[in-house]
């Protein structure tokens, strides 16, 4: 081989470009080369793991095989942590490929494919679960959620209505406050949401997520000083609940309140939605390490591109347009995201940057 | 295009804060010629759900806990890889084991040597880790070769996909073919002490029994030009018949023939055994020479598309060498024709260590034997 090509061979070999640092050998036997995501002492994590142990032999009973999926769909929504997700689909599989399966299989499915921004799907298999089972609260509220996400406010209205004479008062109305809210009438949704805010208990598990929406409902009506603190209502009772941080940090940055985001996120750096926040306030604080973590971001929307990954395109065309200032690339990216997802946030991006192309 | 440039240049500094991706592994494949060179990343999460690799359970893996667990990482791992060029199987060997430390935590990283019984063009790439465990996971292959660098993604959907390497541009396979000839010929001892052999009394004249310097330098020239145009076209003529696959010898006996002729040269300098006509020697023998050359370049390999360009750069190349080689000695050996060492110590006693050498070599090619 002549020498040029084999240095370039050795070259483009040492040049992986995948790599952020090199590989390398550890010196000692001792050294830690890896931290697992379980903690020995928490019984959740124990449970998990005896219950993973069964991956080699999945659960023959389904009700094994489905409290194994729940806990594992808890633990992705609960962390954002992808594999999780992926470890409810291997256990569901076999199941769903019976001739016929249970139904609560679908509407485990139908929640692990909206975690997943697959909302088509989702509502997909919420059909098959309302067909055996007419009178699944569960599948309806879920239902309600994913044609909000899509805009189809018709269609959330009437399986909002499906959850009256279930026994389900609170969901009832909240689900109807939403739709209301996206229909343009904020206003009265969120007074339709006063006699439930006074009435359900402080320890009550459904509060936070009541608070959560009267936040997000606030926020439309542009009661802005109720809706914060609604949210931080919410993260009282649930430090961890990333939607609501999110929703927080968007609310501070609309208010040019960016070192309070600060304040609140600077820990919170392994969820991508939350990172971007930080990096949006940093930058508007112009902090001495916001270009690492700018960095970091666009290094893991890289690493989304790369392996075909479309389900953060909001965030990526907002971290295009307010970061990059790239408006063409924002542009581009706001509208694939406008087919999967119709949100308010969905249509703000995408109004911003064709703003800002238009310039 | 630009787009995903601009992505991947932002990629190369990254922060150390763990982060939750979904599972996806690195494999970067380097290809040249036959042979690949592969680093394979795969996140110490994903192989602690397949082997359980936490002895201890006390939900961290150390070096040493890796380490004992090596032989069925690889065997794992490359159970669930099979690289092809075309249809021939690559088998993988020489796996090593490192670490590497990115943002979303630690990878077991496996490097390894993939041999394939011919030039890749094509490589058949089947990739199928993890996914019965993890259906998102994803295989993100990296491959490299002379002409560039292209990205590919493999997962459950498509685990099985055939790379295609880029064609090489018309003048990268002329350089590279053309610095294959020129290295052949550089490090041709066989053929260059031949050729050596034959001009080295091209700057004298055989009288009674001994040398003596030549008077006129156009009959030398012509000489010169005469034996290394009959060496060129004889082995050009066979190289060119042996690559097309007209003829073949076994390589074996070629390469003990080429030492033959390279001890008859050699010993033509102290017993005018092949007459005067050395010319007709350089051609017969420059006959067998082209098969050996034939032999150099199967082992390196012609691309199917491209393969009288090849060949015929590589002949060229082969004769650039010659030619310069040539072009370097016999000036020199003009200049020194009177005198007295040049005849009396660089030809009989070198071209009798020539003979020696080549009768060494031809030992060792014909009984396939080391003497040295």
């Amino acid at each position: 081989m002549t020498l040029p090509l084999r240095l370039f061979a050795l070259l483009a070999a040492v040049y992986l470009g995948h790599s952020q640092a090199a590989p390398y050998l550890p010196t000692s036997a001792d050294s830690v080369v890896a931290q697992l995501p379980y903690r020995v002492a928490d019984p959740v994590d124990r449970d998990l793991l005896a219950l993973r142990r069964l991956q080699a032999n999945p659960p023959s009973d389904w009700p094994s095989a489905a409290r194994l999926a729940q806990r594992y769909l808890d633990r992705a929504r609960k962390n954002g942590d992808p594999r999780y997700l992926s470890y409810a689909e291997v256990v569901l599989a076999p199941w769903l490929q019976r001739p016929t399966p249970p139904t609560a299989a679908w509407l485990l499915r139908a929640s692990l494919r909206q975690s997943r921004h697959d909302f088509a799907g989702a509502v997909d298999d919420l059909r098959r679960v309302l067909q055996q089972e007419p009178r699944n609260a569960q599948a309806w509220l879920t239902r309600a959620t994913l044609l909000q996400v899509q805009a189809d406010y018709r269609g959330a209205r009437q399986s909002c209505e499906r959850l009256a004479g279930l026994g389900q008062a609170l969901s009832l109305t909240v689900c109807l406050a939403q739709v209301d809210s996206l229909e343009g009438r904020p206003v009265a949704a969120y007074r339709s949401l006063q006699p439930l805010l006074q009435s359900v208990p402080e320890h009550d598990p459904q509060r936070p997520w009541l608070e959560s929406v009267a936040g997000e409902i606030a926020e439309r009506a542009g009661q802005m000083a109720q809706a914060e603190s609604h949210y931080r209502r919410a993260l009282a009772r649930d430090r961890d609940d990333s939607y609501t941080l999110a929703a927080l940090a968007d609310l501070l940055l609309d208010q040019r309140r960016p070192a309070e985001v600060v304040a609140l996120l600077s820990a919170a750096t392994t969820a991508d939605a939350l990172l971007l926040r930080l990096v949006l306030a940093k930058a508007r604080l112009q902090q001495p390490d916001y270009p690492r973590l700018r960095d970091e971001l666009a290094a893991r929307y890289a690493a989304n591109q790369q392996r075909g990954d479309a389900t953060h395109l909001r965030e990526e065309a907002r971290f295009a347009l307010d970061i990059l200032q790239q408006p063409a690339q924002a542009l581009r990216l706001a509208e694939r995201n406008w087919q999967m997802q119709r949100e308010p946030w969905d249509a703000r991006i995408l109004a911003a940057a064709r703003a800002a192309v238009a310039k | 295009m630009s787009r995903a440039w601009f992505w991947l240049w932002l990629a190369l500094c990254c922060g150390s804060t763990h982060a939750h991706k979904p599972s996806d592994a690195y494999l970067a494949l380097s290809v040249h010629g036959a042979e690949i060179t592969a680093e394979w990343q795969i996140h110490l999460r994903d192989l602690d759900l397949v082997l359980g690799l936490d002895n201890n359970g006390d939900g961290r893996i150390t070096w040493g806990e890796l380490q004992a667990r090596q032989p069925d990482i690889a065997d794992y791992a490359l159970g669930r890889l099979q690289l092809a060029a075309g249809d021939l199987r690559c088998p993988a060997n020489n796996p090593a084991h490192l670490v590497d430390q990115r943002s979303d935590g630690g990878y077991a990283v496996l490097r390894f040597n993939a041999l394939c019984p011919r030039r890749v063009e094509t490589l058949q790439v089947d990739y199928r880790l993890l996914f019965d465990l993890d259906p998102q996971h994803k295989g993100l292959l990296k491959l490299i070769h002379p002409t560039g660098i292209t990205t590919h993604v493999f997962s459950a959907d498509q685990p099985r996909q055939p790379l295609s390497l880029a064609q090489p541009s018309t003048w990268h396979t002329l350089v590279e073919y053309i610095g294959e000839g020129i290295w052949h010929i550089g490090t041709g001892y066989d053929h260059l002490l031949f050729l050596l052999s034959l001009l080295l009394p091209v700057v004298l004249l055989r009288t009674a029994g001994d040398w003596q310097g030549a008077t006129a330098w156009r009959p030398v020239l012509r000489d010169a030009v005469t034996i290394v145009t009959a060496f060129t076209v004889a082995h050009s003529l066979t190289l060119t018949l042996a690559a097309l696959g007209t003829l073949s010898l076994p390589s074996r006996w070629v390469e003990s023939a080429i030492a033959a002729s390279v001890i008859l040269a050699a010993l033509n300098n102290l017993y005018p055994l092949l007459g005067e006509r050395r010319w007709l020697a350089a051609f017969g023998f420059g006959l067998i020479h082209g098969f050996g050359f034939a032999g150099a370049l199967a082992e390196i390999g012609l691309p199917q598309s491209q393969f009288l360009l090849g060949l015929a750069a590589f002949n060229i190349g082969v004769e650039l060498g010659q030619l310069s080689i040539t072009l370097a000695l016999l000036p020199v050996a003009w200049w020194l024709r009177h005198s007295h060492w040049y005849r009396r110590g660089v030809l009989v006693p070198g071209s009798f260590a020539i003979s020696v050498l080549a009768a060494v070599w031809l030992v060792e090619r014909a009984f396939d034997v080391a003497l040295w």
